[in-house]
């Protein structure tokens, strides 16, 4: 006998932002404790709310969700960590990489998707969610629980930079 | 080559500007988007960056277009673009089959603890639902008693690993 469960359930943000509400203070507490800074914690909790959302249609209300969402807060925290060390070296690595593929320099879309890899997580995830995916603010924010400050100064951080990194390597391309 | 009026690049600049501020809404993220795109070569320098930008999020949503439209338009719930991204649990279903014999008869448990459970999130619809030797069944008490047929076939064995020869 072979038996497969299949969940077809579609949640709506609102939904979604219904079951883990309640859990988002305890979180904010326990993403305050990693990274010992509020604005820190907060991006956390947002990035652990948005990859939640990445698993929701697997979500079981009666499960241990703070749990779960702390363990991916703790992830993300490590990833976090990662990044930084990472991006520091952002600029210079980038260069390597499009001076290695002059031809890519014409190339603009696949420029950009390179930058936005190079970005902090919970700005290209919202950034996806917002330009791709077709998210509004009013459901981003029932998502990641953020403020509307907060949404719009992630969403202006994560478009800044794209413009800038691509102006930087196109005026260096040019001077090639 | 066609030209911008003033009046017209004020408009788009304050847009732009609004744009970067993070203050536009989707519906004045899809009109930016599609004045780049009918204005092709004809914008000033500064404004290339934003439209190489704005030009990615087209080839990303036609891309994302593809994909939903062979897979099935979401139209009832007038959600267009759903992320397709490969979620954590789809990550581990895609690892090497180590946890399968051993995750069996607790899968079958699990289905029929579940299929209440979930309903129960998303309201009374019953929209979830289980296969059972290629039929499918949306009646949690028959999905329930099959589970426990199979774990008490499971149970009366007097190997226990002979759960893994079931699966050949």
């Amino acid at each position: 006998m072979f038996i497969r469960y299949i969940d077809v359930t579609v949640m709506k943000p609102s939904e979604f932002n219904h079951i883990i509400l309640p859990m988002r203070d305890e979180l904010l507490r326990y993403a305050l404790r990693l990274t010992g800074s509020a604005d820190n914690a907060d991006e956390l909790v947002q990035e652990t709310m948005l990859r939640l959302w990445g698993m929701r249609s697997r979500l079981n209300a009666e499960g241990n969700l703070a749990a779960l969402a702390m363990t991916i807060a703790r992830n993300c925290h490590l990833d976090q960590l990662r990044h930084e060390s990472h991006s520091a070296q952002m600029t210079e690595h980038m260069d390597v990489a499009i001076e290695d593929r002059g031809a890519e320099l014409r190339d603009e879309t696949r420029l950009i998707r390179s930058i936005i890899a190079q970005l902090p997580p919970l700005q290209q995830q919202i950034f996806r969610m917002k330009e791709i995916d077709g998210y509004t603010a009013d459901e981003i924010m029932q998502i990641t629980g953020c403020t509307a400050d907060n949404l719009r100064r992630n969403l202006s951080r994560a478009r800044m930079k794209i413009r800038e990194t691509y102006m930087q390597i196109m005026m260096k391309g040019e001077k090639q | 080559m066609r030209t911008i009026s003033d009046q017209k690049r004020l408009d788009i600049r304050t847009l732009i500007e609004r744009y970067m501020a993070g203050e536009t809404t989707n519906e004045e993220e899809t009109t930016l988007r599609q004045w780049f795109r009918l204005a092709g070569d004809a914008v000033p320098d500064e404004w290339r960056p934003l439209r190489a930008m704005l030009s990615f999020v087209d080839e990303e949503r036609d891309a994302l277009d593809k994909v939903t439209e062979s897979k099935g338009n979401d139209s009832d719930t007038g959600e267009h673009y759903k992320p397709n991204r490969m979620t954590l649990v789809m990550r581990c279903l895609h690892r090497p089959r180590t946890w399968i014999s051993s995750a069996v008869a607790a899968a079958a448990v699990g289905t029929a603890l579940l299929v209440p459970r979930f309903t129960s999130i998303v309201g009374s619809e019953p929209q979830n639902y289980a296969v059972i030797d290629g039929k499918v069944y949306t009646n949690p008490k028959i999905v329930k008693e099959e589970a426990m047929d199979a774990l008490q076939t499971v149970a009366t064995d007097d190997d226990p690993f002979s759960a893994l020869n079931m699966m050949q």
